[in-house]
């Protein structure tokens, strides 16, 4: 096992990148999707100047700081400036390592991650192997409800090796796992500290960046600079103070008008806004958000494959993009797999775009022409609710009458959980950069695919090689097939992909935004003014 | 309990009004320019889909056209036809706010007589439920509502119309308080008039001013729940327009496309100004003691 | 006056009993349940079904609501499930702040529709009347959250006189924190106002073809004798008894002005609450504001019996 230097030079991270010339077993590097975010932000000349304090206008009140459940993409931002993970994203969005120095596979079945040493937690206390190994363990506890727990499945044992080492023995390589161990639900805790019986919910206590301050709920969240903290010369800023602004135009007013220095989730009516302000920088991936309309497979009509590729060619994706969003996103017309991960098939681009006629014989076929059913969706979140509105109108042109009932959020979930609604229409994230993402709305195991009740053998099986498969290469044809065979039998139907981002000052410096939506790299941020 | 003890003075006024009042009240303006232009709304609201140049639902051009040319008030950012979407959005809203009232005015009206004319164990009931149901959040109730019936038209219809009945159950109250209780109604009861007959013949009649001005005012209000509670999603649903969910919609738009939010404002803020004056102007013409004082 | 308070007293205490409970069955009749909310979109069904154990929502309906009952009666109304605080602690501080804001908006509804709506009442159908009431009618139609978002981007965005600030103590900023209250306050007060003086009009109407005003106005006393000695006092009733009702109304139902101005107040709490599922901060929160809707009605009755003594009190 050879070292992975993590370097960081005065203008910032360089990632030394590629895992993979370090001569690991599995060439993790490969695996990390090489899409770029569209907008990179980074203070590429000048000369980082610490100090300063940044307002953040935060989209959503933090229901709680729980380090193990994923409290939504508005908390994270809160949460990973506080906490730290194993591994990490780069500003290019390669996973390195973060309180792990190395990582990876030593041989089939173990994974090693020597923690870095000479790291404190913000009480002063020492980071050790024992708080890694209480920390993974409380994921995955089934008391915790953690929700990468799931992930954990395959582990069988965690324990302390040689030299300040971490090993995870697994029952089958699960292939993705550097990207569980980056994601933003997998922080590393001081076992003390929880088990002094402090609530998690309540309060922080990490290794991160930053330092909890307090909370005063619906009116401020405010970290301190960690000036321990483990990179040296990081944070530039000496402190941040999150705004919750729920609603869309009130938080954009604020950035506009200089109250806030930096504002997440810009919600496109407002993209066209931020992007012409000469004083705002917006920073945003078109890759991660996409929508689908999806089926309970035990209810008429999407019991039928014929009705479900019906609506699949009965969608133009180009109209929804601009009637859903106003152009900003772009049409998902084959395989969900993005350029730059595994598996992504370009060939398979164009299977289903607004071909209204095929759609129409499709229903003669399945002797329902015209269609008509019970759609649900929920008006909670506007970048669900357009693309359910956009669809619902483009299948009006191939004979398809979709009732659409938009729910409030929880009741929604509650819905589609129950399956009492024939067809839905979702939206969420990318989970990770590696195709196995799919695994949870694909496989009959998949939290997604339960609520659908979808379950096919072929799936879970090219899923289950997919997983377990060693060689990238053959990883790559297994996914091609799996989004061919998938596009054929339609477990569900995919339709747009959407721009999220963050607006921002131009004075705000260093922030890169990630196509993983990891927000990592608000630890480089620093003022320039 | 409150009760006021003024005697009314119009009792005695309340038999039925000759015909040729309803007329001579038609030729004051006042009451005649409202009554006009709400049937004018009212008609083309009915006759939307024969009115109506497009359709309201459907995409018919590029989003967010300004007003003028193909599509007089513009488009929306669905690309749909803003008149269209009016006219028609006037059917749901119009349906709901007098949907809602006629629910408010009819529970509200037979239980504030109940309670002002029957006292006792029956006024406790329903005055103190009342106290219940004003003291219930709004915003709790609609979205429990919601969330349990479903976000139909017709359950809106309901929400509303429970959230204005101890409205209507408190007006009524105080003076059905006050006959309950007068010379003119104890000769009924005396005569052996039933108590329903009472009711309908001796004490409605007596309160109809400020029913009416009750229902005016709900009415505009109606429209203007309904808009708040697009605001919060749990109003008509899309594609449906209604006045308040198309002024909702406009919100985050209103800074490059104001005209989204202008238009339904506009007839909002008629509707409302009209239902107001109307209800002012039917209120002085019923109260018979106001009639001289002009 | 004695018994008749001890009496609602008494009903009180029932009426608060009667909103616990439904608002109790109420929330568990409603799909979705706060183990999903904490849980996020991604967790399995065997995940819900253990944090419903943890949470203990998974137990008889009648054995949640005792415990709670008898915490509540105690005081204590227990802690979020969603966020681990103290309920008592997150309804003490956002009450001050939703106080502040409807008695600031209140005083500046009052103001505008009292001596208005007396003008109005005067010139009946003359022109201020007309004018007045069409300008109330404009208040009247503009949804709370239009006026709002146009205040603030005039405001905040245009001119730049009162630009979106963050939430500030008044102990921490007294000048600041006033500054904050100006455009919420004033979009409140819009809609109230508009209300009020509508009130202030026709029940100045009322009063002013009494008997006694008559009587007064016989006896030659001049039209601002007969008004501030004689009208106004009883004019004032129903309006006060309108204000009462609006109070406990706002405490509950100002989440849009909230939401548009930031403002950290109960209705914001209620709706997070509910939008969450967050059973014990609903039933904390509408139990409080029930409290105080009764007690205000209570305080409304009296005072109308204060300020007009031809009103007995049963």
């Amino acid at each position: 096992m050879s070292k992975i230097p993590f370097k960081l030079t005065r203008r910032g991270f360089v990632a030394t990148g590629s895992l993979a010339a370090g001569g690991l077993l599995v060439p993790a590097a490969s695996a990390a999707p090489r899409i770029t975010s569209t907008r990179a932000r980074m203070a590429q000349d000048a000369e980082p100047k610490p100090g300063g304090t940044m307002i953040y206008g935060l989209s959503t009140d933090p229901s709680n700081f729980e380090p193990h459940i994923s409290t939504g993409a508005a908390s994270t931002s809160v949460k990973l400036m506080c906490y730290s993970t194993l591994l990490t994203y780069s500003p290019e969005n390669e996973i390195i390592g973060d309180l792990a120095e190395e990582f990876g596979w030593i041989d089939g079945t173990t994974y090693q991650l020597k923690i870095r040493e000479g790291v404190t937690f913000h009480d002063g206390s020492d980071l050790t192997v024992d708080d890694v190994i209480f920390s993974l363990q409380r994921i995955q506890n089934p008391d915790t409800a953690a929700t990468n727990a799931s992930y954990f499945a395959e582990v069988t044992d965690i324990s302390a090796g040689d030299g300040n080492t971490v090993n995870l023995t697994f029952n089958r390589p699960f292939q993705a796992f550097d990207f569980i161990l980056a994601n933003t639900n997998s922080y590393i805790v001081s076992k003390a500290w929880i088990e002094s019986g402090v609530d998690p919910k309540t309060t922080m206590m990490g290794t991160g960046p930053f330092v909890f301050k307090e909370r005063v709920p619906g009116v401020s969240i405010t970290l301190e600079k960690n000036p321990n903290y483990f990179l040296e010369g990081l944070p530039y800023l000496d402190g941040i103070i999150y705004q919750p602004m729920p609603d869309d135009t009130t938080r954009m007013t604020a950035v506009r008008s200089g109250t806030v220095d930096f504002a997440d989730y810009v919600p496109y009516t407002q993209m066209d806004i931020i992007q012409n302000d000469p004083n705002l920088t917006f920073a945003y991936d078109d890759v991660s958000g996409f929508g689908w309309v999806g089926f309970n497979h035990e209810m008429a009509p999407g019991s039928d494959v014929k009705i479900r590729q019906a609506i699949a060619h009965g969608m133009n994706r180009d109209t929804m993009v601009t009637t859903a969003f106003a152009g900003h996103g772009s049409p998902i017309t084959g395989g969900l797999i993005p350029a730059g991960m595994i598996g992504h098939a370009p060939d398979l681009e164009g299977t289903y775009n607004g071909d209204y006629e095929k759609a129409k014989s499709l229903l003669d076929e399945a002797g329902m022409n015209p269609l008509e059913f019970d759609m649900v969706s929920t008006s909670t979140y506007s970048v669900i609710q357009r693309p359910a509105e956009a669809a619902q109108a483009e299948l009006q042109n191939a004979n398809i009458n979709a009732k659409l009932e938009l729910q409030e959020w929880l009741t929604f979930r509650q819905t589609v959980a129950d399956g009492t609604f024939p067809v839905h229409s979702w939206g969420t994230a990318i989970d990770y950069g590696d195709p196995d993402f799919l695994w949870n709305y694909f496989h009959s195991t998949g939290n997604m695919a339960k609520q659908f009740r979808f379950a096919d053998a072929d799936t879970d099986a090219l899923l289950e090689q997919g997983r377990f498969e060693t060689d990238s290469a053959v990883r790559e044809e297994i996914y091609h097939d799996l989004q061919a065979h998938t596009l054929e039998i339609l477990p569900w139907v995919p339709s747009i992909r959407r721009v999220q981002g963050e607006a921002m000052q131009s004075f705000v410096m260093g922030y890169t935004h990630l196509p993983s939506w990891n927000p990592i790299t608000m630890r480089q941020i620093w003022l320039d003014k | 309990m409150i009760a006021t003890a003024t005697s009314p003075g119009a009792l005695s006024k309340s038999a039925p009004k000759p015909r040729n009042q309803t007329l001579e009240m038609l030729k004051r303006p006042r009451i005649s320019i409202p009554l006009v232009l709400l049937t004018i709304l009212v008609v083309t609201s009915a006759l939307a889909p024969w009115v109506a140049p497009a359709s309201p639902t459907k995409m018919m051009g590029a989003p967010l056209l300004s007003p003028g040319g193909d599509h007089l008030l513009g488009t929306d950012d669905y690309g749909r036809d803003v008149l269209s979407r009016l006219i028609y959005a006037g059917r749901v809203s119009l349906g709901v706010a007098i949907g809602s009232v006629t629910i408010a005015a009819v529970f509200g009206i037979s239980l504030g007589l109940m309670a002002g004319y029957f006292r006792g164990a029956v006024e406790f009931i329903i005055m103190r439920s009342m106290d219940l149901l004003l003291s219930f959040p709004t915003i709790v109730l609609a979205i429990a509502m919601v969330a349990f019936l479903g976000p139909s038209i017709r359950n809106l219809i309901i929400i509303i119309g429970i959230i204005y009945t101890p409205r209507f159950v408190r007006v009524v109250y105080g003076s059905a308080l006050v006959l309950g209780d007068s010379d003119f109604v104890n000769a009924a009861r005396v005569i052996g008039a039933s108590d329903t007959r009472i009711l309908a013949k001796a004490v409605l009649p007596n309160v109809m001013a400020p029913i009416f001005v009750q229902v005016s005012l709900s009415l505009g209000f109606a429209i203007l729940v309904e808009s708040g509670l697009s605001f919060l999603g749990l109003g008509a649903q899309p594609p449906t327009p209604s006045w308040g969910n198309m002024i909702s919609g406009a919100r985050p738009f209103m800074e490059l496309y104001p005209h989204l939010l202008i238009f339904p404002s506009i007839v909002i803020g008629l509707t409302i100004l009209m239902l107001n004056t109307l209800g002012d102007g039917l209120r002085d013409e019923l109260d018979p003691r106001l009639r001289g004082s002009r | 006056m004695g018994r008749f308070i001890a009496r609602r007293m008494i009903t009180l205490v029932g009426q608060v009993l009667l909103v616990a409970t439904i608002v109790f069955l109420m929330l568990r009749l409603v799909p979705g349940d706060p183990a999903r909310a904490i849980l996020g979109e991604t967790a399995s069904e065997e995940q819900v079904a253990n944090m419903r154990t943890k949470l203990g929502i998974d137990r008889p309906v009648w054995q949640q609501y005792f415990d709670w009952l008898g915490d509540a009666i105690r005081g204590d109304l227990g802690k979020s499930i969603i966020s681990g605080r103290s309920i008592t602690d997150d309804i003490m501080s956002r009450l001050g702040n939703s106080a502040e804001l409807i008695a600031i908006s209140v005083v500046i509804s009052l103001i505008i529709a009292i001596p208005l709506g007396t003008i109005a009442a005067l010139k009946r159908n003359q022109f201020p009347d007309i004018a007045l009431s069409s300008i109330a009618m404009l208040g009247l139609s503009l949804p709370g959250f239009v006026v709002g978002t146009v205040l603030v981007l005039l405001f905040g965005l245009k001119w730049k006189i009162l630009p979106q600030a963050r939430f500030v103590e008044f102990g921490d900023d007294p000048v600041a924190h006033m500054k904050l209250l100006i455009l919420p306050s004033i979009t409140l007060a819009i809609g109230n106002a508009a209300v009020l003086l509508r009130m202030m009009r026709s029940s100045m109407l009322e009063v002013m073809r009494q008997d006694y005003v008559r009587t007064a106005r016989a006896k030659g006393l001049t039209d601002r004798r007969v008004i501030t000695s004689h009208t106004l006092r009883n004019a004032i009733n129903p309006v006060v008894s309108l204000v009462g009702l609006e109070i406990a109304t706002l405490l509950g139902g100002m989440v849009i002005v909230e939401q548009i101005f930031n403002w950290p107040g109960l209705s914001t709490l209620l709706m997070s609450g509910v939008l969450s599922r967050d059973y014990p901060v609903v039933q904390g929160v509408v139990l409080v504001i029930a409290i105080i809707t009764i007690v205000v009605n209570v305080i409304v009755d009296i005072t109308y019996a204060v300020l007009d003594p031809r009103i007995r009190l049963t």
